[in-house]
């Protein structure tokens, strides 16, 4: 069959026109790269974790990969209590690292009668030998807490494992009441 | 040269700056409930004792033309729980006139734990060794000798230390004697 001999109507050209400008409009396209990012995200165990302590109070309880623990602690009215050894803050590494600890929350929450029922609430982090690093304290005046500042770093050595002491006291007359905290330790 | 220097000049103030560090944060969560007192303390037979709120803390008035006031507080046990118990003074004033002064505990059988000694003025134990406080029912009694060389006062301020066993975990309770 010759190609030639096929009649193309104007109505065919028409459609043929169309066809090519929209192939045209398609192939219209903006200046355009793209840079490729190949993450490798290996999970890989923390270095700086909780290790429990001699004094780890009944109740408490440490998360399975030791990057959260939850304290049990007490208060007593018109009397110091103190933990010489709740926790300990550890350093798997080979290499020194810089920690801190920073307030998160506290309940009850200022305002609320029965904030006036603490007297202070002390964290002290001691480096292996016993020896005061740094202090994180709670206190209340009237029945607001004066919350705890934000530490300074502290360098935290390879393999050395380091001592949170906690001392509490609630005034006289103190009832039953919880006081819960939640704080951070961010390691560099 | 230029050019090309101007344009590499250009590029790097267009790129983002990123600036990080490695971080992570632990978490921690303590739960901090007012409780009871495990031990309380009782007023005592001899000499004067005020117990105060909460029976956590005491003072205890003497005089030292009596030789012996036994006791002068009761220690009493209110949990299922064994306890240790001592005594550690931390302060003090006009001690010099004491002669002899030795605050004990003793239970009801066998024997006494002798915790503060003064003798001739000054302390030649300042800090008690460890008592056994056994389970509730349990109490120990805490008794005085003295002797001194003039009418004055002397105040002792006393920590009644409380102590879990096996443990670093210990409550500190405050006592004063006033010894006139």
């Amino acid at each position: 069959m010759n190609i030639k001999s096929i009649k193309i109507t104007k109505s065919m050209k028409f459609l043929v026109l169309l066809l090519l400008s929209l192939i045209v409009g398609m192939a219209n396209a903006a200046i355009f790269y793209s840079l490729t990012v190949q993450p490798a995200v290996a999970i890989t165990g923390a270095k700086v974790v909780f290790v429990s302590g001699n004094d780890f109070p009944t109740g408490s309880s440490l998360g399975s990969n030791s990057t959260w623990v939850s304290l049990a602690l007490k208060a007593y009215p018109n009397v110091t209590l103190t933990y010489e050894q709740p926790v300990n803050i550890s350093n798997t590494d080979t290499a020194n690292h810089n920690f801190r600890l920073r307030h998160v929350t506290i309940t009850p929450a200022n305002g609320q009668p029965q904030v006036g029922n603490y007297t202070s609430i002390s964290f002290v982090v001691q480096n292996t030998a016993g020896v005061a690093q740094g202090s994180f304290n709670y206190t209340t005046t009237g029945l607001n807490w004066n919350t705890a500042s934000t530490m300074s770093y502290m360098t935290l050595p390879a393999s050395a494992s380091w001592i949170i002491y906690v001392e509490t006291k609630a005034v006289a007359g103190a009832n039953d009441v919880t006081a819960d905290i939640q704080i951070a330790v961010d390691v560099v | 040269m230029l050019v090309v220097g101007t344009l590499f000049l250009s590029l790097n103030l267009l790129l983002p700056t990123i600036s990080a560090s490695i971080y992570a944060s632990l978490s921690g969560q303590s739960s901090v409930p007012v409780a009871p007192p495990p031990v309380i303390l009782q007023p005592g037979t001899a000499g004067t004792s005020t117990i105060y709120t909460n029976n956590t803390s005491a003072e205890v008035s003497v005089a030292a033309p009596t030789p012996t006031y036994d006791y002068v507080l009761k220690v009493v046990n209110q949990m299922p729980d064994s306890w240790k118990i001592r005594l550690a003074a931390y302060s003090q004033s006009n001690i010099g006139r004491l002669d002899n002064c030795t605050i004990y505990f003793r239970n009801l059988s066998d024997g006494t734990s002798g915790q503060i000694y003064i003798v001739s003025g000054s302390y030649t134990q300042q800090t008690g060794p460890w008592y056994d406080l056994p389970p509730s029912p349990a109490e120990r009694y805490l008794a005085i000798t003295l002797q001194a060389n003039s009418s004055e006062v002397s105040i002792i301020n006393v920590y009644l230390e409380i102590l879990i066993p096996n443990k670093t975990t210990y409550a500190k309770y405050i006592l004063t004697f006033e010894i006139t």
